[in-house]
Order: structure tokens, then sequence, then C-alpha cells
């Protein structure tokens, strides 16, 4: 094994390596998914009741409704935009507030509210709605409630809000879309050109060649981790942990690249794999988005022992004791692709020769 | 009367302002074989283009078999046979897939496959995967295909290019097979010896113009010289070269004094080579 | 056209498919790990908000608070009631001191604890919490003098019999697997233009038309096949199956446009990839509007997949018929007939 000319080939993949799509994409696609789902979609995972308001007055219900944690209220310029807004499913519940609302309330007379609630909204948030809504109102007509309550947490578990849930399939994009993906059509385009016969006939051996190409991807993986942990202010209070838990999955991904690169013969292949494959890679991350799935299925999947540290370092402000049996399974799983990865290089090399 | 199997008549392509092919005509006769040479770049590629279908003429007229490749091309399309210069086979399918696959698109029934691959030394890899070939087998393979419609018209271009001179032989059986059968051939190639050997008439392309077209011989006869080559060993007892021209009055007089002023070691009479004509009416190698 | 010629075309275009076991298999793996995905998911939706009481003497309170979306279970003791919330039978657990009635009486606030646990969410608390106040007002005979007139829109009221998640992803899904397609078919052509097979296909009697009709053939076979596969054996074809199969073929036939155009577009595979990629996001996002209702309005109308998501949704979820989506396939067939033309046009420049 020679470092120089692995270094003279990691150079010429970094250096071609930006203009080409793959390599782009692999850097574009988990910023701008990142930014996407955790701005816009990251609300819309909730599961808050919606209600809606039309104010033909200028009432202080809004206001409060806007303030209250157990809804998400959004204000509507006229009945008709808020029926509208009520039919298509954009909130659950609507009320269109009368004119005088305020006076009426705090007058304590009778007010006939009309409201709209969409056929497909579940029935707890309608309830929660209304009552919230009533609450308000009480609220807003200045009296006192009659009962002190008290809030009594039990457990240690932490409500998880929806933007968090977000967090593993963010870093498992950053993570594998470039670090995998890169080395393996790089590797399926250079077994396509046949340069990898043009450089193995040199003293350049197919184990520096694949030494270059995973090295592009760790430093790919385990840049994009970075970035995507920064961009959602994720790194916790154990950043060196985090920092090795995104350098073991980007060893992981590199190896897959690897693997997927040498057994793949065409880009048609690939794509195909990328299909199916991405299913594979992202389970555990689809799972913890959705917890009326069984948690215990992500365990399955090679890529949670990545994910689930990085969700309780980051997140759970966990430490090395929560996440040690995590970390040496992902080891054990490097260790054992590293064993598949030397079984690809031999089998390449028979091809070849 | 027989008519032409190709007739060209001023007939003109040009890739944006670049003129590829400018105002050629010539014709071909049933069961000849026309050797179209020329160096890269002449206008060889972009004619066989235009008289097989792929390309529209800009200007000028092209009939093959009496059809005008223009309005007929689909018609033309089925009486002629193409072997590329690159491979183009589908290399995850057999040989005997590739030819059935165009035989079913030809029309034609009761195909023999086997029988085909036989002629063009296959026989015993029908069944294997075309990725599996060497050169010279898929360059057989992409002849054969060529063949699949028994067509009266085959254009190849550079059949023989890159191979072993088995497999190179192979194919010039198959074209001269081809021609005793009464198709008629148009060769494109570099090989000057391959054009001497199998074709009845050669054209010369230069810079998208046809610059010579007739048998061999006569342009040999036209432009070449024929001459003595002659070995003479020298007192130092090197190895040396002296030429006498033929067909000269002072022909026989220098013979005589190359005898007796010089040991000859060898000596043989040698005519011109088509490259060597080619370079004479050009200024340029074939094989620039 | 000539018939067997495309009989020809179609038959190697499958055989070409086939022979790459890996990509076969892989394909079919993906159908299956959709099922999978399909059945993995609720097949139930849960819209009744579980709270624990313990209420010595107020018993009767439970079945005040009862109501559709509120299901109260009443607790033997406190311990009892806690017990049930740290293992997540209920949200949250309200305790009703036993000398309550006497307090509000006397004009005092008595103290209700209220349990939940630790990682409930804060909107849950909330709202429990405003469930109590609202329950106490009602029990102290001071309601609210606020009336609601409700109307449900659009109707009918789905409460109840809600829609599991599950199914709501059925288009979505079916959408997915077709979409993909585009990806196949646009990689079928470029890879014969690539290799030049086409070249050699283009000298023989076979004719554009031949080859777009093979490979049209070809990509609404992989497409349709995949999508129709899924939704029966998801039960996506138990209403109205003959719209729905409609639905998918006509979206066989977009994304056979769009794989068109892709074609043309792509100098090699990668760049298949790149427009792949562009196409799969755009039409994937009317599927999106379904698991987000009123997030996606109006302008998703101009995405054609629009048309095929909307009405396989509206059939097999809500039982619409032919009078509620003929419209829909209606714009379908016109956007299948312009990326079609279009497609074909693109395509053929780039034959020539």
């Amino acid at each position: 094994m020679n470092v120089k000319r692995v270094a003279i080939l990691l150079r010429r993949e970094l250096l071609q390596g930006p203009k080409s799509f793959i390599f782009l994409w692999s850097v574009v696609l988990p910023i701008v998914m990142s930014l996407v789902l955790s701005l816009v979609f990251g609300t819309l995972f909730s599961d808050k009741p919606r209600l809606g308001i039309a104010d033909d007055g200028d009432s202080e219900l809004v206001s409060l409704a806007q303030g209250s944690s157990s809804i998400t209220t959004k204000e509507y310029g006229t009945a008709n935009d808020l029926e509208e807004a009520v039919r298509i499913g954009a909130v659950d519940f609507g009320v269109v507030l009368p004119e005088d609302f305020d006076s009426l309330v705090t007058q304590g007379q009778h007010v006939e509210i009309t409201a709209y609630v969409w056929g497909e909204s579940l029935a707890k948030h309608r309830v929660i709605a209304q009552v919230t809504l009533l609450d308000l109102v009480r609220e807003l007509s200045g009296r006192e409630a009659p009962v002190d309550i008290t809030m009594n947490p039990l457990g240690d578990e932490a409500s998880i809000p929806w933007s968090d849930r977000l967090l593993p399939l963010l870093v498992l994009m950053a993570v594998f879309v470039g670090g995998m993906f890169l080395p393996a059509t790089s590797l399926v385009t250079e077994k396509q050109k046949r340069t990898l016969e043009a450089l193995t006939v040199t003293p350049t051996t197919l184990r520096e060649v694949f030494l270059a190409k995973g090295i592009l991807g760790f430093i790919i993986s385990l840049t994009m981790g970075l970035i995507i942990l920064a961009l959602n202010q994720a790194f916790g209070a154990q950043p060196a942990l985090l920092v090795l838990m995104l350098a073991l999955g980007a060893v992981m991904a590199a190896e897959l690249g690897l693997i997927l690169g040498s057994f793949v013969k065409d880009m048609s292949s690939l794509f195909a794999v990328w299909k199916f494959g991405g299913i594979l890679l992202f389970g555990p991350a689809i799972i913890y988005l959705f917890p009326e799935i069984p948690q215990w299925i992500g365990q399955i999947f090679p890529t949670y022992y990545l994910v689930e540290p990085v969700v309780r370092i980051s997140q759970q402000g966990g430490g090395w004791s929560d996440i040690a049996a995590h970390v040496f399974v992902l080891i054990g799983l490097d260790v054992v692709l590293v064993g598949v990865v030397a079984l690809a290089l031999r089998r390449m090399r028979r091809a070849i020769a | 009367m027989v008519q032409d199997a190709i007739a060209v008549e001023k007939l003109v392509y040009t890739y944006g302002g670049l003129v590829a092919v400018d105002h050629i005509s010539f014709q071909v006769a049933e069961g000849e074989i026309l050797g179209f040479l020329g160096p890269n770049g002449a206008g060889k590629t972009t004619t066989v283009k235009m008289l097989t279908g792929q390309l529209r003429p800009k200007r000028g007229k092209a009939h093959v078999l009496g059809m005008d490749v223009a309005r007929d091309a689909g018609k033309v399309r089925g009486e002629i046979g193409v072997c590329f210069e690159q491979t183009n086979l589908y290399e995850q399918m057999s040989a005997l897939e590739n030819l059935e696959l165009f035989a079913r698109l030809f029309g034609i029934s009761g195909f023999d496959g086997n029988a085909l691959l036989k002629r063009v030394g296959l026989a015993g890899r029908e069944k294997d995967r075309v990725e599996g070939y060497s050169k010279g087998m898929k360059q057989r393979l992409m002849v054969a295909r060529s063949l699949v419609n028994r067509p009266r018209i085959l254009f190849l271009d550079e059949p023989t290019a890159g191979l072993d001179p088995a497999s190179a032989e192979a194919i010039r059986s198959v074209i001269l097979e081809e021609r005793a059968r009464g198709a008629t051939v148009f060769l494109t190639t570099h090989d000057m010896m391959e054009a001497d050997k199998l074709s009845n008439r050669v054209a010369f392309m230069n810079n998208g113009k046809i610059v010579a077209l007739d048998t061999p011989h006569n342009l040999k006869q036209q432009y070449g010289k024929r001459a003595l080559k002659a070995k003479v060993q020298t007192q130092a007892g090197e190895l040396q070269d002296r030429e006498v021209v033929l067909d000269q009055p002072e022909t026989p007089d220098l013979v005589q004094k190359l005898f007796a002023s010089e040991k000859v070691v060898t000596i043989h009479s040698e005519e011109a080579t088509l490259e060597d004509i080619f370079i004479k009416i050009t200024g340029r190698g074939l094989k620039e | 056209m000539n018939p067997k010629a495309v009989r020809a075309l179609v038959a190697k275009d499958f055989t070409l498919f086939f022979r790459n076991r890996f990509f076969a298999l892989v394909t079919s793996l993906a159908l299956v790990v959709y099922v999978a995905l399909y059945f993995v998911m609720p097949g139930s939706v849960d819209e009744t908000l579980e709270i624990g009481l313990y209420a010595p003497g107020w018993s009767p309170i439970a079945g005040d608070i009862q109501q559709q979306g509120l299901e109260v279970h009443v607790a033997e003791s406190e311990d009892d009631l806690k017990d049930g919330i740290t293992a997540h039978d209920y949200v949250a657990g309200i305790v009703l001191p036993a000398d309550m009635a006497e307090k509000l009486a006397s004009g005092q606030k008595p103290r209700i604890d209220l349990y939940f646990a630790s990682d409930t969410p804060e909107e849950a608390k909330e709202a429990v919490s405003s469930l109590i106040r609202e329950l106490i007002y009602a029990q102290t005979g001071q309601p609210l003098a606020v009336d609601f007139s409700t109307e449900v829109l659009p109707g009918p009221d789905m409460a109840g019999k809600q829609i599991p998640p599950r199914d709501r992803m059925r288009p979505l899904f079916a959408v997915l697997l077709i979409v993909f397609e585009t990806y196949g078919l646009a990689t079928l052509i470029t890879e014969e233009i690539e290799h030049r097979t086409i070249q050699a296909l283009l000298v023989t009697p076979v004719s554009v038309k031949d080859l777009f009709a093979a490979k049209g053939i070809t990509g609404i076979t992989l497409a349709f096949g995949q999508g129709a596969l899924f939704m029966a054996l998801v039960g996506g074809l138990n209403e109205q199956p003959v719209i729905v199969i409609l639905a998918l073929l006509l979206a066989a036939l977009l994304v056979t446009g769009v794989g068109f155009l892709i074609a043309s577009l792509a100098k090699d595979m990668m760049s298949v990839l790149a427009w792949g990629v562009l196409a799969l996001v755009i039409l994937v996002i009317p599927g999106m509007g379904i698991m987000f209702p009123g997030v996606i309005t109006g302008w998703a109308k101009v995405i054609p997949s629009y048309y095929v998501v909307d009405t396989v949704d509206r059939v097999a979820n809500y039982g619409a018929g032919w009078p509620d989506i003929w419209q829909n396939l209606l714009i379908l067939l016109a956007f299948d007939v312009a990326f079609l033309l279009i497609g074909m046009a693109a395509l053929r420049r780039r034959f020539q």
C-alpha cells in the first residue's frame, strides 16, 4: 500500500468530484431537505388540533388562542376564507366571531358562534379545540377558575417535539447520500469506461483505488453529518461523542458504497438499489417519526445503531454510558463490512484480470 | 438495362457551416464491391449514413436499388445490411438472440441463426452472452447481423479494423461469398491492401469530394510507377536498397549497369500501392 | 407501424430487464417493501383522548365527562391511577379530592392533582387542564353563555370512522411506485443511445414510431404493473376497481411521456438521475397533500399527478364514483397526451 498513490487518487477524486452531478446532489440534497423538512414540515407533523378564527371585530380571543399551547391557531380575514380552510382540512375547527364578541362575553350575554368542523378531524381534536376555546372565553370574560390545578409529571422521559423527530432522517440522509453514492457511482463509472483496468496496469493496486474512493466517501459523509447537526443546532452537550458516532457512520456509508460499486454492473442497477435501498437505510428514521409504529422494529436496521446514539446525545442529553452498547455494535458492523469489502475487492480483481 | 445498385448525383451534406460531403456523384453496379477510401473526416461515414437513410441529404439525389433514399428510406432499409464501425450489440443477450431479434424485425420467418453463426465462425458460442466475446468475435457477429435479411446491398464500415489475421480473413471470405451471391458491397476502409484485394473499384474521398474512382489496376496504371526494387551488398557487407523505374527508355541500361556494378542479393518488381496513389493525388496519407 | 416489429422490441426489452437478475430482484423487492410498509403502518386511528380519573365520591362525574373523543377510565385508587399513566394506558390522570364539593360550596378553591407521563406533549397537558376547568364550571352551575352552531365540512362526518394512516398513504405509495419508473424507462432509452444499439435498430425496417410504441408499452407495463399489483395487495381495488385501474393506467402513460422527455434531455445515466430526481420530487408533491391536508391547495392542480392521487384517494378512501372523478380522468388524459407528444417530439430529434 503506497500512501502517496492513494493521496494522488484521492486528489483526482476531489478535483473531478464537483464536476459530477452526484457530488453536488450529495452535498445539496441533505441541506435542502434539512431546511425544507425542518422549517416547513416540522410543524405539519404536530398532533395539536388546529383552530381557525375569522374575527369580524377585533377580539382579544385571537391573541389568547394564539398564545395557547394546546392548539395551533390561524386567523382568517373572512368567514368564507375560514370555511374554505375547514373544507380542505387546513384547520380542524373554525369559528366566526361576531363583531361585538368581547363586549358580549364580558357582559355575560348570550353569544351564538358559527363553527365549522372539518369532517376528517379527529374526535379528540374537536373536543380539545372546543374545550380550549371555552376556557379562553372564560379567561376573556375575566372570571377566575374555581379550582387550582397542580401538574405532576411521572417518569423521566421527555416529550419530543416533531421538529426533533426529523433529526434522525436528516442525519441519515446527510451521512449516506453522499458517503455511499459517491464511491458507488465512481466505481461503476470506472468499470464501465474501463479506466480501472488502465489504473491497475500501473503500480497502482486495486486496494489503493478502493481506499481513495472510500476516503472520499468518508470525508463527504462526515462533513455533511456535521453540517446537518450544526444547521439543526443539535450538537448537545457531548459534541466529541457525536463526532465519533458520525465518523463510525461515515465509515459504514463508505464501505456500503464500495460494496455496492463492486457488485453492481451498471447505472440502472445502481438506480434500482437506490429505489429499494433507501427504505433499508432510512427505516429507523421513518419509524422514529411515527411513534405509533412499534419502535423495536428499528433495531433490525443497521443504521439504527448510528441514529439512536445521535438522538440520545443530541436530544436527550445522553453520555457514553447511554450509547456504549450501540457504539460497539456499530463498530462490529463496520468491521464485518470491512470483510465484505475485502471480498468485493478480490472479486473485482478477478473480474479485471 | 441493368439498374445501378447505388446511384448518387451531386450529393451534399453539411454540419452547420462545415461541408462534409461536397457534390459527390458516382454509381455502383449490382454485384460490385466498391472500396470507399479516405482519411478520417473525409466524409465517408456521412456518405454511408445518407445512403442507409440515417441522414437526409441536404442537396442532390441518392438512389439505392432504384429507390430514393430520402423518400423511401423505410423500403431501402428492408433491402440493405449495415455493419457499423463501432460495435452496437445487445451485450446481455446471446449471439443467437441478437440475430433472432433482427430477423424478427426484418419479418423473416424460419430464420436459421445457427447456420449464419457457423458461417462467420461462431459455431459453438451461439448461446453465450455477447459481453463475454472477444473483439474479433463481436465483429464477426456484427457482420453476421448485417446478413440476417440476405441484403441486396451490404454496407460495411471498417469490418476488419483491429482484428487478428484469422478473424479478418474470415470476414473477407464472407464478403467474397456475398459478392458471389450477387450482393453489392459498399466497403469503407482504411486498409488499402484489403480494398485492393477485394474491391472491383475503389473511390478515394478527401475533404468531402471524390478525387478518384476506378479499378485498383487502372489507378495504379494511371498514377503509380512500376519499379524494380533490389537489395545490394556493399563492400563493407551492408545491405542497401536500389530502385530502377520500369517502362522508361533508359530502363534496360540501368538494369544492366546495376548488375554490372553491384552485388545484387535480391531483386523484384513492385507496383505502387493505393496509399502511394492517394498521397500522390491528395498530398496526404490514408491514415491521417 | 409494424406490430410484429413492436412485439419483437417489447420482447427484447423485457428479456433484457429480467436478464439483469439483480435489477429485476431489487425492483421486485421494492414492491414487497412498500407492501410491508403498508401493513406495518397503523390500521386504525386513535381519535380518543384517554384520561384516568380518581374521584372518590364523585363517580357519576365520569359520565358527565365522557363524550365522543374522550374516554374516561375510573381508577380504584390514586396509585392505580399513577400506574395507569406510567403504563401509558391514558394520557393524563385527574384526582378530584373527596372534599371538593364542600370547598366549592364554601367558595374555596379545591386543589386538583393532574398526573401525566413526563413525555406527554405540552398541548395534551394544557387541554386536560382546560377540560377540568370547564368541567368544574359546569358542575358549579356556571355554564358559559356561548353556543356553537356547528356545521361539518365538507361532509360526511368521519368521526368514529376515520381513514387509517396506512390507507391514506396508499395513493402516495402507488404513485411513488409508478413515478419511479420514469427512471426505468429513461434508462432503457438512454442505454440504447449510449451503446448505439438505437442506430442498429434504425437501419432496419423499424421506424421511430415502432421504437416509441415499443418503449411506451414497456414503460407502461412496468409502471402500471407495479402500481396495480400494489393496490391489489393492499385492498386498494376493493372500491370501484375499474376507476382505480384506469387512473393508474393513465398515471403510467404520464410517466412514460415524462420518461421520454428525460431520455431526450439526458446525456448519460448520471443526467438521467439528475432529471429523474427533479421529476420525482415534482410528481410526488400532490401525494404529500394527502398526508398534510390543507398544505397544498390550488397550485398543486398544475401538477399532473394530482389528478391520479386525488382520484385514487377519493375512490379508495371515500367511495367516490364516476360522477365525482370523471373530470380528473379527463384532465389526466389531456396531460398524458401532452407529455407523450412533447416527449416523443423531443426524443425523435435526439434519434435523428
